[in-house]
């Protein structure tokens, strides 16, 4: 009889462990962290750098989609920057070195804003009229700017570097290069906001939680 | 031994069959309902929207009162001159000037405090019905209905009502949380 109930509570706790899909996802995110934990530890070669970052389960790309609309962003450490801007396989230490200086005093963020559906061109996008199309391309271009801030810990940082990568109507979304000064307090979790004023979505936040932007790996460099 | 394998046959065909009825139950799709209002009321968007509406619309009532003033003024000083008759004209002229800018910048403002309402509301909106789909999608709902007192919802059991989860969720979301 009591081989019988031990048989059975371990019966029903193997169940319950395989039925509940967010126990599952827990236990599976969980265990990507501790992964993280370890691949903090690993050097990874720029290529994989890359990749790593890029990830969306470790935490340093966000998205969020209301309605047809997809906004995301991307926290760039300073070696992420360097490995994109270099494009090589391999890095020298003393060129990292030299552009992570250059780099320093400031945390870097790529937003896009794109289409849901992935495909026509985010500028043209439910237009009204030419003169709106103008409209969108200077705001995006010169005063979107103001609308972008970033709450790091408990300082609200306006954004200070600011740039539109015009891809002249080819693709689907519009990214921002965005760069804040650091917060007097960082150890807290980084908040990018953004005030939707064409697309009228509203205020969209991005949250960013400061374990996994102190968990970030190291980039694999050449002597 | 028979006995005791007879037992452990019994109990896993037992669990086995509660096991099967409870996947599904939590498989079944599910029925919610919310009061509109509240969770409306409780939406952090909402709160922040309708501070910021609050700020700008005051900033404009400013200019607009201090147009007032002025053109107070200058209309108490037409009028002592008039008594004296030393009316200037220049005077007249911009009391005329400022009565139209006055009139001009409250017409303004007025139709710009409906467009920012108007726009606030449906960013408000885009965003809730957003969530509210996201909430239901990741909780297995097939309907969530809304309550909102006019009639489209006339009875609901309480056990459905999931008012204080979707706000929970949409605040989280909202804040970039989930």
């Amino acid at each position: 009889m009591r081989k019988g109930n031990l048989i059975a509570i371990v019966f029903i706790s193997l169940l319950f462990a395989c039925k509940n899909p967010n126990g599952m996802n827990g236990v599976e995110s969980e265990s990507g962290g501790i992964g993280n934990g370890t691949m903090s530890k690993q050097s990874l070669t720029p290529g994989e750098y890359v990749k790593w970052v890029r990830d969306e389960q470790h935490g340093l790309k966000k998205e969020k989609t209301i309605e047809d609309i997809v906004f995301s962003a991307q926290y760039k450490p300073a070696e992420y920057a360097i490995c994109t801007e270099e494009k090589k396989g391999k890095l020298e230490d003393t060129l990292v070195k030299r552009e992570k200086k250059d780099l320093e005093g400031m945390q870097y963020f790529d937003f896009k804003i794109g289409l849901r559906k992935g495909e026509g061109e985010l500028l043209k996008y439910d237009l009204s009229s030419k003169e709106e199309y103008d409209k969108r391309v200077n705001y995006f271009s010169f005063n979107m700017q103001k609308d972008i801030q970033l709450v790091d810990g408990q300082d609200t940082i306006p954004c200070s570097l600011f740039h539109f990568e015009r891809a002249y109507d080819v693709t689907p979304n519009s990214v921002f290069e965005l760069g804040f000064a650091p917060g007097k307090n960082s150890t807290g979790n980084k908040t990018l906001i953004y005030h939707d004023n064409i697309f009228r979505k509203g205020i969209i936040k991005l949250e960013f939680e400061n374990k996994d932007l102190s968990d970030v790996p190291q980039l694999e460099t050449e002597k | 031994m028979t006995n005791k394998v007879m037992w452990i046959v019994t109990w896993v065909v037992i669990i086995g069959v509660i096991s099967f009825l409870f996947i599904q139950q939590g498989n079944k799709p599910k029925t919610g309902f919310i009061l509109i209002s509240d969770v409306y009321g409780s939406f952090d968007l909402k709160k922040q929207l309708e501070q910021k509406f609050t700020i700008t619309k005051n900033a404009r009532q400013k200019i607009v009162d201090s147009l007032a003033f002025e053109l107070k003024l200058l209309a108490k000083k037409i009028d002592a001159e008039k008594s004296e008759k030393s009316k200037s004209k220049t005077e007249e002229e911009l009391y005329n000037t400022k009565r139209q800018e006055f009139y001009q910048r409250t017409q303004s403002f007025n139709e710009d405090n409906k467009e920012l309402t108007k726009q606030y509301d449906q960013e408000i909106l885009s965003q809730l019905n957003q969530y509210v789909k996201d909430y239901g999608k990741e909780n297995n709902y097939q309907y969530i209905f809304g309550n909102d007192g006019n009639g489209s919802l006339m009875h609901a059991q309480e056990a459905n009502n999931i008012t204080k989860e979707i706000i929970e969720y949409i605040n989280d979301k909202y804040k970039g949380k989930k």
